[in-house]
């Protein structure tokens, strides 16, 4: 899967995604489409995706498993594959590249990048949205751009984003400050994926570009290739500061969180956030002789950790089975490099 | 960090999340939200309605205008509160309907609400300047202020041209050097304003009999 290779700058930007919203002029927007619109614009982007000679899927002939696919791979959303959303999904030529037709917008090409290669992940969503441009009649005006649902989103209907992975600056006292400080300079937004006070766990955020008027796509991109290079240079520096000054600390952290994901049998998602992180801080300066753990492992391990359909969709059997599944799939990465 | 809804910086202890969305205490306070309740489960009720009411009946303020529901697109039902709530339209339509109200207001937090990106159909040159990330001595210091590009790029040659003659018109004469006041000169006449592209012939011609 596009998330596990060890890209550019990945072992703190853990992936980075564009998503390009179009419209097609003489429908609503999905929020307020009926039924029926719906069906026409399935219609019009499954004759697109013909002529591309791309695989279309409507979502509401998706089993299970293929469900669970889709969102594991983050091409899609559990709403959007809701029963009744009249949704359909349009996959790309190119691993990490996929449309969502009639989810916010009626066509959002989406392409996702392990890493900060933002040129190229934009590429491959333009290329694409281009295409659908070419073949439909595209809600655009002179004066405002692309025209979104999400009016904040009006403009080049661009939204960039990436997920950081970032336990030096959370450890480091001072250092989120002068992170959102810098991304605010650049009109960056940052939250936590996951809601809490646990500053331990909470090392996983999403930034997203906030300005989509009075911008060309081009300066974007320049922008964001800043906004990249600056989170990482600060998670790196504030990771060597920390194993500098503590690596008696780090290294005896990071046996035990191997320790405890290599074996442990029950995971609470805290839990394995928590030696994940100390496993990413570890990762280059502790000398391992006897763990031998690759990015590409701990890429693996942190995705699926964070994103699992069957964990989101488990509810009622949740308590009991879902943290032994977890630590059986972390034990299975981990353990790949011994097999 | 910023508000999602006006754009503005937000405090850190301040942070009021409404429906996944992320907004300072201004804007909780323009949508009468209780900030003393938040925290429980009534984060996930846009508008709590007793508060709402409440707040509408001692203080009938301008703002109350957020709260109406009157103002609606004729063609997808769209409502000015559903807008205000959301940061989302329903048609096309819904831009020219909400133009004047939230819209402007919402898309002037963008900074500078002038689209410049391509037009349908265009591809954008996604080459990386030529800097493969060491020499970010210079540039990163005019990305970061999105400020800067944008006066940069408001003042074109056009202007420029206006600007000349505005100042020149205002400033002594004698001040100003021979090539711009015959550059002024120029423009005077092309905006047809004769009187003045007299004045500045006969102090160039005084000039030249000078020397």
């Amino acid at each position: 899967m596009w998330f596990e290779d060890h890209k550019e700058n990945s072992e703190v930007v853990l992936a980075t995604r564009v998503n390009i919203s179009r419209n097609i002029k003489g429908f609503s927007f999905p929020v307020k489409m009926s039924q029926d619109e719906k069906e026409n614009v399935i219609g019009m982007a499954r004759q697109v995706a013909s002529e591309l000679d791309l695989p279309f899927i409507r979502t509401d002939e998706l089993d299970d498993s293929a469900k669970a696919d889709l969102f594991n791979k983050y091409y899609a959303d559990i709403s959007f594959m809701a029963e009744d959303a009249k949704t359909a999904a349009i996959l790309g030529k190119k691993d990490g590249v996929c449309v969502q037709v009639n989810y916010k917008d009626h066509i959002t090409v989406e392409s996702l990048t392990a890493g900060s290669d933002i040129r190229s992940a934009y590429r491959d969503a333009e290329d694409l949205a281009v295409e659908f441009e070419k073949r439909m009649p595209i809600a655009f005006s002179e004066k405002r751009g692309f025209l979104t649902s999400d009016i904040r989103n009006v403009g080049t209907g661009a939204q960039i984003s990436a997920l950081i992975m970032i336990p030096g600056i959370m450890k480091t006292t001072g250092a989120l400050s002068v992170l959102s400080k810098r991304l605010e300079k650049f009109e960056w937004n940052i939250k936590p994926l996951i809601q809490g006070n646990d500053v331990r766990i909470n090392s996983v955020y999403i930034i997203t570009n906030m300005v989509t008027l009075g911008v060309d796509e081009k300066e974007l991109l320049d922008r964001t290739e800043s906004v990249l290079n600056d989170v990482t240079k600060l998670e790196r520096s504030c990771r060597a500061s920390i194993c500098k000054k503590k690596s008696a600390i780090v290294e005896d952290q990071y046996y035990k969180s191997y320790g405890v994901l290599r074996y442990g049998r029950r995971l609470e998602l805290p839990e394995a956030l928590l030696h994940i992180n100390w496993l990413m801080l570890g990762a280059d300066h502790v000398k391992d002789d006897e763990v031998s753990l690759s990015w590409e492992q701990i890429h693996k391990l942190v995705h699926t950790v964070l994103r699992r359909y069957e964990e989101i969709t488990a509810k009622g059997r949740k308590t009991i089975t879902v943290p032994r599944e977890r630590a059986e799939r972390v034990r299975e990465i981990v353990k790949g490099d011994e097999a | 960090m910023r508000c999602e809804r006006c754009g503005g910086p937000i405090d850190g202890n301040k942070i009021i999340r409404l429906n996944g969305v992320t907004i300072c205490e201004k804007c909780a306070r323009e949508l009468r939200i209780d900030t003393s309740l938040m925290g429980g489960s009534i984060l996930d009720q846009a508008f709590p309605m007793l508060n709402e009411l409440t707040n509408a009946f001692l203080n009938p303020g301008p703002d109350l205008e957020f709260a109406n529901t009157k103002i609606r697109c004729p063609k997808c039902g769209t409502t000015l509160r559903d807008v205000e709530s959301s940061g989302q339209v329903g048609c096309i339509e819904c831009y020219n309907v909400f133009n004047e109200t939230v819209l402007k207001k919402i898309l002037k937090s963008q900074g500078n609400s002038e689209y410049k990106g391509r037009n349908p159909g265009e591809l954008t040159e996604t080459e990386a300047p030529v800097r493969p990330g060491s020499p970010d001595e210079e540039k990163p210091q005019e990305q970061p202020k999105p400020a800067a590009p944008r006066r940069a790029k408001a003042t074109p040659k056009e202007p420029t041209k206006k600007d000349l003659l505005e100042r020149i018109k205002k400033a002594d004469l004698g001040m100003i050097s021979d090539s711009d006041l015959e550059e002024a000169m120029k423009l005077a006449a092309e905006k047809e304003d004769y009187d003045l592209a007299a004045r500045f012939r006969d102090e160039l011609k005084s000039r030249k009999e000078d020397k």
